[in-house]
């Protein structure tokens, strides 16, 4: 499904990315992990093809991402960015109504359908009792919520989530991640930065590990998560015990 | 729709020299519908002249361009992301001022005619626009931060252009102190005329791109992630935009805040979603310079009129401050 090859990136003189390789498989839900700066953003900015990488190729579905039209990639694959400032005095409605514009006909206006299904992104995410408020009214969760619902309602084959669950308290980090696993058993591509280690080895079968721009690894978060790659990228001891209900692997950090 | 007729129609009865209904709607019914001579017992010929060829290319030419100013003020406002944008943001209308202002710096005022000014005017406002897109343009990308800027230095610029050519020569300060003070009194058929090949099509642009202002306004990553090219739809509206200023400048002279607080005013009633903000914006910054102008010629008892541009100012600066008030109070 997704494809990396040999990827780098350099803003100016700092190299963000460097040689990054590595595939995702339809149907997988993967979480992308490292420190601050590490490049977890600037990768999927490139597997969206927001950023051109200055060497290497992306390839979605065996094509290369700069060989699809920009109306193509929307109904393949969505981002949902780490900062969003959408303007105050839009209904949260109209917010989501707005991942229905690759689908738009000519004549430029929502159908009956695209209400239906972003009333049912409303409900899935469970923002639908506040639809008509401006999201001026809402709370940071709230509206994280709601653009949850507006990448949803996109219907991408590909999601691509960055710090989606940063400012959600537990019990919405909780619900969305069943969201997404949802989607993804509905045969979706799921992709997620995160720095909440313990909820991603709790949710991803898969993790990537970057460092410096570099991928340091990647594989089945059983194999991944373990105490030695841990503390090479984090650079900080770690113990790893195990989930008391489904078994994931879970870090605790030690006080130096 | 009604409202704007209601409004023209006001704008034909009300003036300095008071014309009885009866005769309006006969000089109206015989010339304008039966396409013949009104009775002289009914509506005499002076009367005609006055309602036909002062008072009613008057009130369009009003409505054109106070919907235009409204329609482009709502368009920077998405584009830029800015509320305090406005039509003269982008320095598109001092452009327009400053072609004016070197006609009759030059003494060219009747080169072709009374369109002379506004042809001018034009010429301003595509050289402001040339060189804002050119500054605005980085990497070859079109983005708001780029804009703005540009359009403040060159604004500026060119106003510092203006005030120099007033110094300069003492005879002309109050002709261009004059036309750029928006007014349209003496306007005609032929400003009329030179105005809608403008707006009709730079209407058409931007209520066709009303969507994508929508998608526009949340950012250029969710713009892209939606298929949308941000440069090129920026490129588009700004040129729309820009078209409409610069052609609504270059028939009336700069008419302050109609641009800035219409747009706020219908966002304040109905919010942003600019299928609705934009038409909304234009009939209501139409309607409203109608009665603008109705009030700038009959405001003064000795017959003088005042520049609708002073009235406007006046009149919004105070309103916006109310606006701004209650705003933050809730």
């Amino acid at each position: 499904m997704i494809e990396v090859k040999n990827l780098s990136l350099a803003y100016g003189k700092h190299r963000a990315l460097q040689d990054i390789s590595f595939k995702i498989k339809q149907g997988q839900m993967v979480g992308i992990l490292g420190p601050n700066g590490s490049g977890k953003s600037t990768l999927l900015s490139c597997l969206c093809g927001l950023l051109t990488p200055q060497h290497g190729q992306v390839l979605i579905k065996d094509q290369k991402i700069d060989a699809f039209k920009s109306k193509d990639l929307a109904k393949i694959l969505t981002i949902l960015p780490q900062d969003n400032h959408p303007p105050l005095s839009m209904s949260c409605f109209d917010l989501v109504l707005t991942g229905r514009y690759p689908y738009l006909g000519l004549l430029g206006t929502y159908s009956f359908e695209d209400r239906q299904k972003a009333d049912q992104a409303m409900q899935n995410t469970k923002t639908f009792s506040f639809k008509l408020r401006m999201t001026a009214e809402v709370s940071g969760g709230e509206l994280q919520r709601i653009l949850l619902a507006k990448t949803i309602v996109q219907e991408t084959e590909i999601i691509f989530l960055d710090e989606a669950t940063a400012n959600l308290d537990i019990a919405h980090k909780i619900e969305v991640f069943k969201l997404l696993k949802k989607l993804q058993a509905s045969g979706k591509t799921i992709v997620v930065a995160i720095h909440d280690l313990n909820l991603a080895a709790l949710f991803c079968p898969h993790l990537i590990f970057l460092k410096e721009g570099r991928l340091k690894f990647y594989g089945p978060t059983k194999e991944v998560f373990n105490q030695t790659n841990l503390e090479q990228v984090y650079a900080t001891p770690t113990s790893i015990f195990r989930h008391p209900q489904t078994g994931a692997p879970q870090a605790f950090f030690h006080l130096p | 729709m009604g409202l704007s007729l209601i409004s023209i129609l006001g704008a034909i009865y009300l003036g300095p020299l008071s014309i009885p209904w009866s005769k309006v709607s006969a000089c109206l019914w015989h010339v304008g519908v039966q396409n013949s001579v009104a009775p002289r017992e009914l509506c005499d010929p002076n009367l005609s002249l006055i309602i036909w060829h002062l008072r009613m290319p008057r009130a369009i030419l009003a409505f054109l361009v106070g919907s235009s100013l409204a329609l482009s003020g709502a368009v920077f406002q998405g584009l830029l992301q800015n509320h305090l944008a406005d039509p003269f943001t982008i320095g598109v209308s001092t452009g327009s001022a400053f072609g004016a202002s070197l006609a009759i710096f030059f003494g060219l005022t009747s080169l072709f005619g009374p369109v002379t000014l506004p042809i001018f005017a034009l010429c301003g406002a595509g050289l402001a626009l040339t060189i804002v897109l050119g500054l605005g343009y980085r990497g070859g990308k079109l983005s708001k931060e780029s804009l703005v800027l540009a359009g403040i230095v060159v604004a500026t610029f060119l106003s510092a252009l203006i005030s120099l050519l007033k110094s300069l020569d003492e005879e002309s300060v109050a002709g261009i102190v004059f036309w750029i003070m928006g007014s349209f009194q003496g306007r005609s058929w032929e400003h009329v005329s030179i105005f809608l090949p403008y707006y009709i099509p730079a209407c058409l642009i931007i209520l066709f791109w009303a969507r994508e202002l929508d998608i526009l306004s949340l950012g250029d990553v969710h713009a892209k992630t939606l298929g949308l090219n941000p440069s090129r739809v920026r490129l588009f509206l700004l040129a729309g935009a820009s078209l409409l200023t610069g052609a609504a400048v270059s028939v009336s002279g700069v008419i302050g805040f109609v641009g800035l607080i219409i747009p706020h005013l219908i966002r304040l009633s109905i919010g942003s979603n600019h299928k609705k903000l934009l038409p909304l914006s234009a009939l209501l910054g139409g309607n409203l310079m109608i009665w603008a102008d109705i009030l700038a010629r009959t405001i003064l008892s000795g017959g003088e009129e005042l520049p609708v541009g002073v009235l406007t100012a006046l009149l919004g600066g105070p309103f916006f401050c109310l606006l701004l008030v209650k705003k933050f109070r809730a």
